[in-house]
């Protein structure tokens, strides 16, 4: 039997936190309808971390297993540019007392959507090398994000990137509809649903991404589901008949011969700030064709990343084991689950453990 | 004489027990935030609250704000404050701490009051939305926002009938310098009527034309929004921003309804709700806090004026009766509190060559150098200038592709185009380009084609880059 650790209990807006006494100075920075986020520092190590305390994880059969989910994605995740856990606690010690978890994380200043200001290409460069090394991770690991956009890239002042929310968003049909951030980082075959999509959706992500970075404004801000494909086709163009015929829906098929023609653009001068190998890095992820499109190793392959790349930066990722993901259990088998997978958290050593907080307010 | 010492002044340093008896087992009222106890007053044998604050800069600015406020009826009453230190029994040493002695509120929460109440109506719920307005009112000729306006921060004094209610908990107030045109801070003590007295005459002083508006801020309309959503749980049950058959859990779409204020009145509830009701709650929650009514149009809004009846009975009693579905309520209205109260933080980035970063430094350990100087910035290499230049002549093309804002984006142009144009004076592209748009060595003396130009320099920058790429 291990000895308890020491716990101090405080309570911020309405919300008990029972922590661990190294986690410090707790300041609510979030909050949303599935858990609380406050900002900490753990003294032991300095390092200034965000904890993540669900909203009674276990109330009902869906939230129990939403937050084994996510508790097992993130124990999964072991890569500089993926957020992972740190840490990990309840303060019951047997399951009979168990009612609640908190997830340690890195304390990531803000995310990409809010960085100001236009970038430099060798910052952009950075960033997308960083985005693809995390995604090369994930994809290796067997998940798909499908949901990447600004607002899910944690970033500070260092330039760090980690990719967040991975996984676990499933937005509803309803979600999409109407002038939706969400939408705009959306690859083609998913607005559609042309096909059973790969993990090249998050490439089209990913191309989005850095082609908003170099012209400081959204690439396809589509008002509607036609809309964001119309603006997708007059860029990369209406496909060829060889594409047509892939598609697996006489619907989509319909549709799609029903467009009028669209050449495709020249993305150097769609993009007049980017080099010219980042202008064709953007052509082969911006591309109709999900099968065309480059992978994440593909893309680090790529000679716009020769004076970044190092084989260091991508680790073997293991197979991630989604058998329970979408299992029916009962309640308390759910609730089993979760409390193992806290208990059974071993931290995996990072290349900038207690490495100390030097961000500095701009 | 500051707020702060008047504040550290009002505070004593002597041991509350010398006065009081503490009951610390018995606590108060679930949803006040910070622990509340009852003590007794020795001389009186008179009942008040105790709140217990850990003794730190945010505690003694949420004493000092409450107490700048507590002078309104319709604001708990801070009677005394003391600094002690308190040692709780699951601790290992006492703490610093404020124990903050307020007036004994008994007639229980608001949401808990109109459960208890079989035939509530719709001119209690005008009254009692008169009184919440008037303490936020007094709170905001102050230029206070309190910033956690929610059902569990408003207390009904005793049970009687017509016991007022009462703003609490100022945690989350916050001085909102906004409004420069509302006169300084004065003393807590000075009676409402002077501070209503100072602020007409300073602004006959300053010549504003008395119905102009006075621009609102943020902070203060966020009490607006929370007190259109109070109004709509009082009048129908539920909350806005998602639908009257709710279960516990807080639906996904929630806070996409809230972004976009996209709400409605079911006919259920509704139809026997008076149209200056629904009017005032429409022109409350609007997602623009510039859009919102002001405390001043509230107060003057027909609905908190009305001699008409409002007699029927509304749904909301019976509703609230379920516990759950009250702490539903409860939950996401401050949810979404929080969610207005946190700032949206704002980033730059450092440059390459200055961050703190694990992949960046373990190049320079291992001494490997980038293949392709042109995309990391190396403060020992030449190559620095160069990229430097080309960066130069891409924020030119930035500049040219943005929407243009305003009248001196000419003038921002011709700055940045100088700045590239020093760097690059070589480049006869450049050069015989810009001859051909007017450019004089400082600036353009006629109106450029920024598309023409965005051309030309991105044509400079591809013979400079394939200068680079050949040798």
């Amino acid at each position: 039997m291990e000895s308890r650790v020491e716990f101090s209990r405080e309570e911020i807006n309405s919300t008990v936190w029972e922590v661990p006494a190294k986690y410090v100075c707790l300041k609510q920075i979030g909050t949303g309808a599935y858990g609380s986020v406050c900002s900490s520092i753990n003294n032991k190590t300095k390092e200034k971390v965000a904890i993540k305390k669900l909203h009674r994880p276990f109330q009902s059969e869906i939230f129990a297993k939403r937050a084994y989910r996510e508790l097992r994605l993130l124990k999964h995740m072991k890569h500089e540019n993926v957020i992972g856990l740190l840490d990990v606690f309840t303060p019951a010690t047997r399951l009979d007392e168990f009612q609640d978890f908190y997830l340690v994380m890195p304390y990531m200043y803000t995310d990409l959507s809010k960085v100001k200001g236009l970038l430099t290409e060798d910052r952009i460069q950075f960033l997308v090398y960083q985005m693809l090394c995390g995604l090369k991770y994930i994809h290796g690991a067997g998940i798909i994000h499908r949901d990447l956009k600004p607002g899910n890239l944690a970033v500070n002042q260092d330039c760090e990137l980690k990719i967040l929310d991975f996984g676990l968003a499933r937005h509803t049909d309803a979600e999409m509809t109407g002038y939706v951030v969400t939408r705009w980082y959306r690859a083609p075959e998913v607005i559609l649903n042309w096909m059973h999509y790969t993990q090249t959706v998050d490439i089209w992500s990913v191309g989005c991404i850095m082609g908003e970075m170099f012209n400081g404004k959204t690439l396809f801000k589509g008002k509607d589901y036609m809309d964001q494909l119309t603006q997708i086709m007059k860029v990369a163009g209406t496909p060829g008949p060889e594409f047509v015929e892939k598609l697996e829906s006489p619907e989509a098929k319909s549709y799609v011969r029903s467009l009028p023609h669209y050449p495709h653009r020249d993305f150097s001068t769609l993009f007049p700030r980017a080099s010219k190998k980042a202008v064709e890095l953007l052509e082969k992820m911006l591309v109709l064709d999900a099968d065309a499109r480059l992978t994440a190793s593909g893309a680090l392959a790529h000679s716009y990343f020769d004076g970044l790349r190092d084989p260091d930066d991508w680790p073997e990722p293991t197979a991630y084991d989604d058998s329970y993901d979408n299992a029916t259990l009962p309640l308390e088998e759910w609730k089993r689950l979760s409390f193992k997978e806290v208990r059974s958290f071993v931290p995996f050593p990072r290349r900038d453990s207690k490495r100390r907080n030097t961000l500095t307010m701009s | 004489m500051t707020e702060d010492s008047t504040v550290d002044r009002f505070i004593k340093e002597t041991s509350i027990l010398e006065e009081y008896n503490i009951n610390w087992t018995q606590k108060l009222g679930a949803g006040i935030s910070g622990p509340v106890r009852v003590c007794v007053k020795k001389s009186t044998q008179e009942r008040f609250a105790l709140k217990i604050l850990i003794d730190r800069p945010k505690a003694r600015n949420e004493v000092r704000l409450h107490m700048m406020c507590a002078s309104h009826p319709n604001i708990v009453k801070i009677m005394e404050v003391y600094a002690n230190s308190v040692q709780f029994p699951h601790e290992s040493s006492p703490r610093a701490r404020l124990l903050i002695v307020m007036e004994m509120m008994e007639g229980g929460e608001l949401f808990h009051r109109i459960s208890q109440h079989k035939h509530f109506t719709e001119k209690m719920a005008s009254q009692v939305t008169k009184q919440i307005s008037l303490a936020l009112q007094h709170c905001h000729s102050l230029n206070i926002a309190h910033r956690d306006l929610k059902p569990e921060n408003l207390l009904f004094k005793d049970n009687s009938l017509d016991a007022p209610v009462k703003l609490c908990d100022f945690g989350f107030a916050k001085i909102d310098q906004g409004d420069l045109m509302t006169p300084q801070f004065t003393p807590y003590y000075v009676a409402p009527q002077v501070l209503e007295a100072q602020r007409r005459h300073q602004k006959e002083k300053s010549g504003i034309i008395p119905t102009s508006p006075t621009p609102y801020t943020y902070n203060k309309s966020c009490d607006l929004w929370s007190l259109g959503v109070i109004v709509y749980v009082m009048l129908c049950g539920y909350p806005p921003f998602y639908s009257k058959h709710h279960s516990r859990t807080i639906p996904k779409d929630m806070r996409k309804k809230i972004m976009t204020g996209s709400f409605d009145f079911p006919e259920e509830e509704w139809s026997q709700i008076s149209e200056m009701a629904k009017d005032i709650v429409r022109k409350l929650l609007k997602v623009k806090p510039e859009e919102r009514l002001t405390i001043e149009g509230v107060l003057a809004h027909p609905w908190l004026n009305c001699t008409e009846a409002l007699d029927n009975v509304l749904p909301s009693a019976q509703m609230m009766m379920d516990k759950a579905v009250v702490a539903g309520i409860q939950q996401a209205h401050a949810e979404q509190l929080a969610n207005m109260r946190i700032q949206d933080l704002n980033l730059s980035l450092k440059p390459l060559n200055s961050v703190n970063n694990p992949i960046l430094r373990k190049r320079k350990l291992l001494g490997t150098k980038p293949n392709d100087e042109l995309f990391i910035n190396d403060p020992e290499n030449e190559v620095e200038d160069t990229n430097v230049a080309l960066e130069k002549l891409r924020d030119v093309i930035a500049q040219c592709i943005l929407p243009q804002a305003g009248d001196s984006d000419d003038e921002k142009l011709n700055e940045v185009m100088h700045e590239a144009w020093r760097l690059n004076r070589d480049c006869k592209l450049l050069r015989d380009g810009l001859h051909g748009l007017c450019w004089d060595g400082r600036s353009f003396s006629d109106r450029v084609d920024r598309l023409k130009l965005a051309e030309i320099v991105k044509q400079a920058i591809e013979e400079k880059t394939n200068l680079q790429d050949s040798p």
